[in-house]
């Protein structure tokens, strides 16, 4: 009995963390990612 | 101006070529020692002169050590009184730091051994100090790189990898090193990479230049095999040479009013960037550019601005990365 019920509890948390990283995974929207921008080349005089 | 390189691996050798064809520094003899003296043979007979094989005994003005790292510091006391300048390329947390513990013994002898001359430290140093120029209050300087030189090198990071990383964090701390996962982005063509703490000199060598800032690290690209089998001995013999290389300076600070934040950085195999360096370098000391006594880091003896210009003329550009 005591074996069923630590199965049943680990079976409780692994479906406790998959509907939240489920959750979690849905409301990411991700974004758009920069547009602009990237490395450009410097001398030793260069201004900032 | 007689120069001794001491080690003819990838960046003994690169730095005795570029010596050997350089018009731009006054250049007397160039001489290379290697505990291979086939090697050292070897090179100088490909370069013919000014190069030719030296010893240990040789005097030289300036004696530049790319052997391996750990042996650096010994070597540098070995010529203490025999060269006027020593420049050591080593990125070995305990060589740098037991060479900046020679500083009263070379001040006395109003000598200069330069520590951590390379792609980082040295390199990386520099650009910290360009991107810091027109702060009024440095507060972060975070070093990440990428690559290794030669068989030496690498054998060196696996080491770094595998042992204690020093951070400043308004007072020295230790961490573990292969800790501290950040996805860091190069210049091309290396990209994003997940780097790592490590036992990297970096942080000891900013520290002397950013003595007020909060937080100074230094990372290294490692992947997860790497951090894996960091603890053990390498698992398969290390590449001839690593072909792709870069560096990465983040900078944080106050200009007025405003925080800005400012990342550098630069490309190339890390023994050629490293050979550049240490030519740049041996060009400055050559146009009596550098004045110092003491041991010191590289971003401590030149003026960045210039130091910048003329490693352009060794083939390395730098560049600024500047988002949306």
């Amino acid at each position: 009995m005591e074996a069923v019920k630590i199965l049943r509890r680990a079976l409780v948390a692994l479906a406790g963390a998959a509907a939240i990283a489920t959750i979690l995974r849905a409301r990411g929207t991700g974004g758009v990612p920069p547009q602009s921008g990237g490395w450009r080349q410097i001398s030793g005089t260069s201004k900032f | 101006m007689d120069v001794l390189v001491v080690g003819a691996g990838v960046v003994g050798a690169g730095v005795a070529k570029r010596l050997a064809g350089s018009s731009s520094a006054p250049i007397g003899r160039v001489a290379v020692f290697d505990r291979n003296p086939d090697r050292a043979w070897r090179l100088s007979e490909r370069q013919g002169a000014p190069a030719a094989a030296g010893s240990l005994d040789d005097t030289a003005d300036i004696v530049i050590l790319a052997t391996a790292s750990g042996s650096q510091a010994r070597l540098a006391q070995r010529f203490l009184g025999k060269a006027q300048v020593v420049l050591a390329t080593s990125d070995s947390l305990g060589d740098v730091r037991r060479l900046l513990g020679m500083n009263g013994a070379v001040r006395q002898r109003n000598s200069l051994v330069v520590a951590g001359v390379g792609m980082a430290p040295g390199l990386s140093d520099v650009l910290a100090v360009r991107a810091a120029a027109d702060l009024d209050r440095v507060t972060e300087v975070h070093v990440a790189k990428f690559g290794t030189g030669g068989p030496a090198c690498a054998r060196q990071h696996h080491k770094a990898l595998g042992s204690l990383a020093l951070e400043w964090r308004g007072g020295w701390r230790q961490r573990p090193g292969g800790s501290g996962r950040e996805l860091c982005w190069f210049p091309g063509p290396v990209d994003a990479a997940d780097c790592y703490r490590a036992a990297l000199p970096d942080p000891l060598l900013l520290a002397r230049k950013f003595n007020r800032a909060d937080r100074i690290t230094a990372r290294m690209a490692a992947t997860r095999r790497d951090r894996f089998s960091s603890w053990l001995p390498m698992l398969r013999p290390p590449h001839p040479e690593g072909r792709l290389g870069a560096i990465r300076v983040e900078v944080r600070g106050q200009k007025g009013q405003a925080w800005v934040g400012r990342i550098l950085g630069a490309s190339a195999p890390p023994g050629f960037a490293t050979a550049a360096v240490v030519t740049s370098v041996v060009e400055l000391i050559g146009s009596g550019k550098v004045d110092g006594a003491g041991v010191m880091g590289l971003s401590e003896i030149v003026d960045a601005g210039e130091f910048l210009r003329v490693l352009e003329g060794q083939g390395i550009v730098c560049e600024e990365f500047s988002g949306p």
